[in-house]
């Protein structure tokens, strides 16, 4: 086989920078970036040409195969030829369902270029729009690549001018992100543009593409496509051969995809928290192979023969075996025990691996997404990148159970795994029934996890439906109360309130967190969300659902002592809170005053923690408490003649419509729909407009409840949780 | 009211008080019961008794015994050792005096008593208390070693009481002087280490009581204690008399002759 020698040859390659590119296909789903990445796997010579259509060697979990949709980024090394000079691309294959967002930011960032693929019929979609968008944030370029040309002529049948309409409208609509997603610097210089060449056209299962420029080499028109469509399947295949699509696209690679040192000039100042003018930054601006090792590693997996694996971006020093490394979010030591490099769904073991590439390493299992390892030398210095920002939140949950209790170890154990895998899927284990839980971005998540249950670790499993995760929060600011401990020997004074839209925002995107520098946070508060800097330098604690504690107490004997114990008991009591035991969102805890017991006997865990959940139950009770609800996302086109079943069907579900927007023949319509609604939206959709409707679907974000719903939608979830019918009264919690 | 350390040392003041309760409540979970029982009591005073658990008097704020005195019956509530030394329950006294009811004392002989009697230290020297706690969900209380520095400086004694299970399961004097020594790894301010002078006391009224000294790595050591309940002492500067008293509970037999 020609790949096993290629390994050498690539990895001479790869020692020099100029010849390396590393890119991404991102795309909202069903756009076809698998096919994409299947074509271009045959050109590399990894699969064979022929099947690479129907092959989606990328996708190589079944789960994926059977969906069409890939739902694990996988990294592959590819080979191309430009102007007779041999290049490696190394390719991370990003997932394109938006349940699995988390996961595309997290390829991103290791990508210097990417290629959006679009639909040439439905054209941008919200999901383009969020990956552009974020591609752009980690200062990635994006090329264009209009996919499905074939359904512009045999499904629309278009003229060769309306065709090159179609595509204009394309392009202007990517610019138009670009424009407004990029920043100054990049704005003009990384707009498509297909005189230029950095469009390409053409349809990805079919396996032809080309560029302007390409095409007038080739002396190649758009009726001539038409033609070949008209000849039929030869026709199609003698078009491949003249304008492979994998040279279309792998030459607009190379041309205009930045090499890693290049890229790395400019992202690392964007991506990486550290000083880009200290001695370590330089070292990575550079892409040094001499420098000091750092890797962010983007994925892990677990390889049932070899353990986790972790892949990743070098952008500094070289990783050779059985050198020792630190992780520096996990705090630990670890030896490299084995370097390799992509082929592939094939890893191939190579000496080394430097700077500027993608490996993957053996020998890391401490490590999870997102973290950074560093040479030893540096450990002490070395900043990790940025903290990932994620767009989504879990809010579907399930219970599952083995079918055969015998396996309720394994179960655990590859639960385990799986969220290491993908740390987007939440495992929890509910402490009153001891039933696992498992939370995702979406139905479809959930789904692919029980999957993958089945087919790699051999597990029949037994599930509760899907339940919609809600969030408790409160609409007012409470006075303060005071929440007394069971001894009744301590005593905490709290009111609470609402977050402002600006500190969840500040918080949700990492900008604010808990373990950074206070009076940086006060800063920032003060500036971008109205705090007074002195209760902001007062934070003591950010959760993970967005609440907060603010210590205002002066002099107060005994504070600094059952901190930590106060602190518990916060979280605690956010994680479930008084009416239906759902986990507290948007929330702002002060503690004004207290009296704390002069022995630890008598102010441990079991009486701190009710006392100061007392106060703050107290709180949220008469600030107008209400559940949010996760909204989702929907972007449908549709044909005019179906426009109003849309919106009933819309309408119906408690949606909203927010834009409705004509292109041609076809309707575009963006709405808003609860997640509680969307269990069997696809079916009715579907029959509503006789399967002529496309959709996509995305988090939107919180929001409460209908009051007129909102009792009722408490009754049941308390009912499910065994709890009883009614809810808290204000007594149960303030003493008399 | 007070039961006392173990059933020999009941006050008659106590034994009149429990036979002319209508309703005698006893409550185990802030000392560990040591030579008492439930049984032991009821057969003692000839009547039923009624456990109360942390939650009947704190979270159910005492609901049952409040009731009784509400009917107009006279209620004991009934603690091993003293009621209000190192328990919580004055918030239950000041409620039934609110709410319009006669409280009476009736005081118990306490392990606090028996402790200092028991090391031979004088009363006058010792300075604050407090107790020493097992870590709960990972959060180790520094709070005995800031009282024991403080007494330390000023030359004074300290008494630590040691931590209850919610099972019941007392600490024992080892786990308390490792807990220390833990915290002084931490805190490296030389406060308490192996070499600090420590006396160690078990099962005090008990016919099995005992108490040995030395430093504390010797302490830890030593396996002539029987179990729980246990108490520390950490002396401060030592008075030529008290020091030959501690000595006679010294680990090392040939100090304890000399």
């Amino acid at each position: 086989m020609v790949r096993y020698k290629k390994v050498e040859d690539i990895l001479k390659i790869m020692g020099n920078l100029e010849q390396v590119r590393n890119i991404g296909i991102i795309a909202h789903v069903d756009h076809g970036k698998t096919t994409m990445s299947d074509s271009l796997l045959a050109t590399a010579g990894i699969i064979s040409y022929k099947i690479a259509g129907e092959a989606l060697a990328l996708d190589y979990l079944d789960v994926e195969q059977k969906r069409g949709i890939t739902v694990k980024s996988a990294n592959i090394s590819l080979y191309h030829e430009y102007r007779g000079k041999p290049y490696v691309i190394n390719l991370i294959d990003t997932p394109g369902h938006v349940d699995f967002s988390g996961k595309v930011t997290r390829s991103l960032r290791v990508l210097d270029g990417a290629i959006v693929v679009v639909d040439a019929v439905e054209g941008v979609m919200t999901q383009t729009e969020t990956v552009l968008r974020q591609a752009l944030e980690e200062r990635v370029r994006p090329l264009l690549f209009i996919n499905k040309v074939d359904r512009l002529i045999k499904e629309l049948k278009l003229s060769p001018s309306e065709i090159q309409q179609r595509f204009v409208e394309i392009i202007r609509d990517v610019n138009n992100l670009i424009d407004l997603y990029a920043e100054p610097q990049f704005k003009n210089k990384w707009k498509v543009n297909p005189v230029e060449g950095t469009v390409a056209f053409g349809s990805a299962r079919d396996k032809w593409g080309f560029t302007v420029p390409m095409a007038q080499k080739k002396g190649v028109k758009i009726s001539d496509v038409i033609d070949a469509y008209n000849r039929g399947k030869e026709g199609v295949e003698e078009l491949a051969k003249v304008v492979p699509v994998a040279e279309a696209v792998l030459d607009m690679v190379v041309k205009f995809v930045p090499n890693p040192k290049e890229a790395q000039q400019y992202r690392i100042p964007k991506i990486w928290r550290g000083d880009p003018d200290s001695e370590l930054g330089k070292a990575m601006m550079n892409a040094d192979p001499d420098g000091p090792v750092i890797m962010l590693v983007n994925d892990m997996r677990r390889d049932p023969h070899a353990g986790f694996v972790a892949t990743g971006r070098v952008w500094s020093g070289t990783l050779e075996p059985g050198k020792e490394v630190w992780l520096i979010n996990s705090r630990t030591k670890q030896r490299i025990l084995q370097v390799s490099l992509y082929m592939g769904p094939d890893r191939e073991v190579a000496p080394r691996i430097i700077a500027g590439n993608i490996a993957a390493v053996l020998g890391l299992d401490k490590a999870r997404a997102g973290e950074t390892v560093v040479d030893m030398a540096v450990k002490d210095v070395a900043a990790p990148f940025e903290k990932m920002h994620y767009v989504s939140e879990p809010v579907v949950t399930m219970a599952v159970e083995p079918k055969n209790t015998m396996d309720l170890p394994k179960l655990i154990e590859a639960l385990r795994d799986l969220s290491i895998e993908d740390p987007n899927l939440v495992i929890k284990i509910n402490q009153e029934t001891g039933e696992y839980l498992i939370s995702g971005m979406g139905p479809l998540h959930l789904e692919i996890a029980l999957t993958l249950l089945k087919e790699n670790y051999g597990l029949e499993v037994l599930t509760s439906p899907p339940i919609v995760v809600y969030r408790e929060s409160i609409r007012s600011r409470s006075e303060v109360f005071e929440g007394k401990s069971p001894n009744k020997h301590n005593k905490f004074y709290i009111h609470v309130e609402p977050l402002n839209e600006d500190t969840v925002k500040l918080i949700q995107e990492g900008v604010i967190t808990e373990d950074m520098d206070p009076r940086e946070r006060a800063k920032i508060l003060r500036d971008q969300a109205g705090w007074d800097y002195d209760e902001a330098r007062g934070i003591w604690a950010i959760d993970e659902n967005i609440n907060l504690f603010v210590d205002r107490t002066t002099g107060v004997q005994h504070l600094r002592e059952v901190k930590d114990t106060i602190l518990q008991g916060f979280r605690q009591a956010m994680k479930a809170g008084p009416l239906a035991h759902e986990p507290v969102r948007g929330l702002k805890v002060v503690l004004h005053d207290a009296i704390i017991h002069e022995d630890p006997a008598h102010r441990g865990p079991a009486q701190i923690y009710p006392a100061v959940r007392n106060a703050i139950f107290a709180g949220m009770l008469t600030s107008k408490p209400t559940l949010l609800e996760p909204l989702q996302k929907l972007d449908i086109r549709v044909p005019v003649d179906y426009l109003s079943a849309v919106t009933a069907v819309i309408s119906r579900k408690r949606g909203r419509i927010i834009t409705v927007t004509q292109q041609g023949t076809v309707m575009r319509v963006l709405a808003e729909i609860p997640v509680a609604e969307t269990f069997d939206l696809a079916a009715e959709l579907r029959s509503a407009t006789a399967g002529r409707a496309f959709w996509g679907t995305e988090f939107s974000r919180w929001a409460p409840v209908p009051d007129s719903m909102l009792m009722d939608v408490i009754k049941k979830i308390r009912e499910r949780k065994g709890l009883p019918p009614s809810l808290p009264r204000l007594e149960d919690f303030i003493g008399p | 009211m007070g039961l006392g350390l173990t059933p020999r040392y009941i006050t008659l003041a106590a034994l009149e008080a429990l036979r002319t309760s209508d309703t005698v409540f006893l409550e185990t979970y802030t000392v560990p019961l040591s030579d008492w029982s439930p049984e032991k009591l009821e057969k003692l005073i000839g009547k039923p008794v009624v456990m109360l658990t942390r939650r009947d008097l704190e979270d159910l704020g005492g609901r049952a015994l409040l009731e009784e005195l509400d009917r107009g019956r006279t209620v004991a509530l009934a603690v091993i050792g003293d009621p209000f030394i190192a328990t919580t329950h004055l918030s239950l006294k000041l409620e039934a005096i609110k709410n319009g009811h006669r409280v009476e004392t009736i005081y118990g002989v306490s392990a606090h008593c028996a402790a200092v009697s028991a090391s031979g230290l004088f009363p006058y020297k010792f300075g604050k208390s407090a107790t020493i706690v097992y870590p709960r969900d990972g959060i180790v209380s520094e709070y005995p070693y800031d009282v024991l520095k403080e007494n330390k400086e000023r030359g004074l004694h300290t008494l630590f009481y040691l931590d209850v299970l919610e099972d019941g399961r007392g600490m024992t004097v080892a786990e308390a002087i490792e807990i220390l020594l833990g915290v002084e790894e931490r805190r490296r301010e030389g406060v308490f280490t192996g070499d600090t002078l420590v006396v160690g006391l078990a099962r005090l009224g008990c016919s099995d009581e005992a108490i040995v000294s030395g430093r504390a790595s010797a302490v830890k050591r030593w396996s002539g204690l029987p179990g729980p309940p246990h108490m520390l002492i950490v002396p401060g500067n030592l008075h030529f008399m008290e020091q030959e008293s501690v000595r006679v509970y010294s680990v090392d037999a040939e100090k304890r002759r000399s």
